[in-house]
């Protein structure tokens, strides 16, 4: 093992091996919770030994190991290493030289921009800045999908080694000061990072789950710091912010100057059943205009039957996508490449999808499974390139909902706010 | 409120009093009904050297490889089919170490190896052991679940302190070539002398392991060996 692998790990290493030399020894309990993830569930082994439950998902913590760990010690390359050549319009650049300032004076903050504003390319002065004074960062994200965006592109932007960390993936882990993961890779951290920047901090399966707070705050430096992003901030961020918590910075409008998509709600209790004519014709002239399209549906069971309604259209190539399907990443990348013209999905593909062109139509829009949040995500994936500003998001729903009541009510307040700070 | 052991998936238990009381669920309901249907029974008719399952009642392919090297078959017997699931399952069992997973099986390998010991007339019952180090390690050794309780064990067998790779990580023909892991422990050679012993095993892969235990038994005297897998 080397020992560079340790800096700022948490390693689960077992008791009856020699431990490598220097490394800091830690219990794997704390008390009654597990060291790595505070859960308190555990399962018994013979001899009064037991293991943690909570965390066994990421390989088993138990008794019979102790977790091994050496003090970060920031052993990189200094200077500059962005690549990136691209410019950022006047209220990018305004935003993340503040974004800068404040990192500077160790603040906490939490950046509420709308779906395609820009959010990644403002966040690179940030990361080179802080890169190049020599911190440790790491750039997460709750959801795979958008690891796995956020990774070629910030690989392209910055010549540095970066770590890209997520469950699937079979990699061997190597020290790098950039690394890119899911939410949960950091349970696997240990006051490694001066700088975390945490997108969509308000999506499943973060939001209100304590573990992986927990995990994000083990994971940082005694005098690190966080930049929260996200398009639809909780109540509980908010709140955050007015009690001077974190800093608030709000980012109104794209970066194209577009406004964000407002939802076309049709009523249409039999959607299960069949498919409107409205919805035939958009279906049919999206195709003929070759703009790829996302049907979102409610629940897995509803993939088969919207599939088998637009498979009578004869449009172009399609699949379903879910959760736990096995080719899911592959299919999100052959939609990106143009191999597909639509996908049908559940909420999965909310969010982090960036595709030119891109119209949405989302079926049983009054499901709860569709929060208000997820209504903004899923009609904010529309209208995001700069060339193609404009777009379209269907709605159809049985009847009305509070939460489409309300996501379109802030949808128009965004765009609202948006022109009136032009 | 209870969860399947492999999938996650929500279990309904119906509240009774055993599990108010004590908290026990019964093995049945500790997976769901979706992943129990995946795990394939061996069926009627298997091959009589390793037990997995043929169309026809005779040696398998593998199985008259070993004959042409000279052993003696062993008469292994497996319940279930080693594919896909059966490798997961063994893979959170055995090597991430999810102890709660031991009883799923205990219970008909306890009865099965039962039966054997009375209609084959066996005296002796012995797991295949583990390393020292992998048992610290791992905290149990896999098979030990499987032995009924009150039946006749013993420790006969000890893993050589050279032996330290794991036959998992191997490919199939590294695993056929690898060399005796095994030694008799001290004074334990009367104990096994005439008599017919069944080995206790998780899985029956190539078969190598079962055949260097059992050919250390015979050379140390054993009249017969036999042995169980949960999987083939």
């Amino acid at each position: 093992m080397e020992k560079e692998e340790l800096y700022g790990r948490l390693h689960t290493w077992p008791r009856n091996r020699p431990v490598v030399e220097g490394a800091r020894v830690l219990s794997v309990l704390e008390g009654a919770r597990c060291r790595r993830c505070g859960g308190r569930r555990r399962a018994a082994l013979p001899k009064g030994e037991s293991y943690c439950l909570d965390c066994l998902a990421l390989g088993r913590v138990s008794t019979l190991d102790v977790l091994l760990t050496i003090e970060e010690p920031n052993d990189f390359v200094p200077g500059s290493k962005l690549r990136w050549k691209g410019r950022l319009t006047g209220r990018q650049e305004a935003l993340s030289k503040r974004l800068i300032e404040n990192a500077q004076a160790s603040q906490n903050q939490l950046l509420w921009a709308v779906t395609g504003a820009g959010k990644t390319e403002m966040l690179f002065p940030l990361i080179d800045w802080a890169l190049t004074s020599g911190q440790r960062v790491a750039l997460l994200s709750p959801r795979v999908d958008v690891v796995l965006e956020l990774a070629p592109r910030l690989q392209a932007a910055f010549e540095v080694f970066t770590q890209v960390l997520y469950g699937a993936q079979e990699e061997h882990y190597k020290y790098s000061q950039l690394v890119i993961g899911t939410v949960h890779q950091m349970l696997r951290f240990y006051q490694a990072f001066d700088l975390m920047i945490i997108d969509e901090v308000d999506a499943f399966p973060y939001r209100n789950n304590r573990m992986l707070e927990r995990a994000l705050h083990q994971a940082l430096k005694k005098e690190g710091r966080f930049l929260y992003l996200t398009a639809t901030p909780s109540r509980k961020m908010l709140s955050m912010a007015n009690r001077g918590e974190l800093v608030l910075h709000q980012l109104l409008g794209r970066f194209h100057g577009g406004k964000l998509p407002e939802l076309t709600i049709h009523y249409d209790p039999r959607w299960r059943k069949r498919m409107t004519l409205s919805l035939k014709k958009s279906l049919e002239l999206w195709y003929f205009e070759k703009k790829p399209f996302f049907i979102f549906v409610p629940a897995v069971d509803d993939l088969a039957l919207l599939e088998k309604q637009v498979r009578q259209l004869a449009i172009g190539r399609g699949t379903t996508v879910h959760a736990t399907d096995s080719e899911r990443i592959s299919k999100v990348a052959d939609m990106r490449a143009g191999k597909y013209d639509y996908l049908i999905t559940t909420t999965i593909l909310e969010r982090g999808v960036t595709l030119p062109n891109l119209q949405a139509v989302i079926m049983g829009g009054d499901d709860p499974t569709f929060t208000k949040e997820a209504l903004i995500q899923m009609a904010g994936q529309v209208g995001r390139a700069k060339d193609s500003p404009l777009g379209e998001v269907l709605l159809f729903a049985s009847g009305p909902a509070r939460s489409i009541r309300q996501a379109q009510r802030e949808i128009r307040e965004l765009n609202r706010k948006a022109e009136e700070n032009v | 409120m209870f969860e399947c052991l492999l999938c996650s998936k929500k279990i309904d238990v119906r509240p009774n009093l055993l599990l108010l009381l004590t908290g026990y669920v019964p093995v049945r309901d500790r997976l769901c009904d979706a992943c129990w249907q995946t795990f394939k029974e061996i069926g009627p008719s298997f091959c009589p050297g390793c037990g997995r399952t043929e169309k026809k009642k005779r040696y398998c392919l593998d199985c008259r490889k070993w004959q042409k090297r000279g052993m003696a078959m062993i008469e292994n017997r497996a319940l279930y089919q080693y594919n896909e699931e059966m490798k997961d399952y063994m893979a959170r069992y055995k090597f991430i170490g999810d102890y709660r997973l031991a009883p799923i099986f205990a219970g008909k390998m306890r009865k099965v190896i039962r039966r054997r010991v009375k209609e084959e007339k066996i005296d002796l019952i012995l797991p295949i052991p583990l390393s020292e180090e992998r048992i610290a390690q791992r905290g149990f050794n896999q098979v030990d679940a499987f032995l009924p309780v009150f039946a006749k064990k013993v420790d006969l067998l000890a893993v050589k302190a050279s032996h330290k790779v794991d036959q998992s990580s191997k490919s199939r023909s590294e695993r056929l070539r690898t060399k005796q892991p095994f030694e008799l422990k001290e004074g334990m050679k009367e104990e096994v002398s005439g008599k017919h012993v069944l080995l206790v095993d998780d899985v029956y892969t190539t078969g190598r392991t079962l055949y260097h235990a059992a050919q250390l038994l015979r050379q140390a005297g054993a009249r017969k060996v036999s042995s169980q897998t949960l999987a083939r």
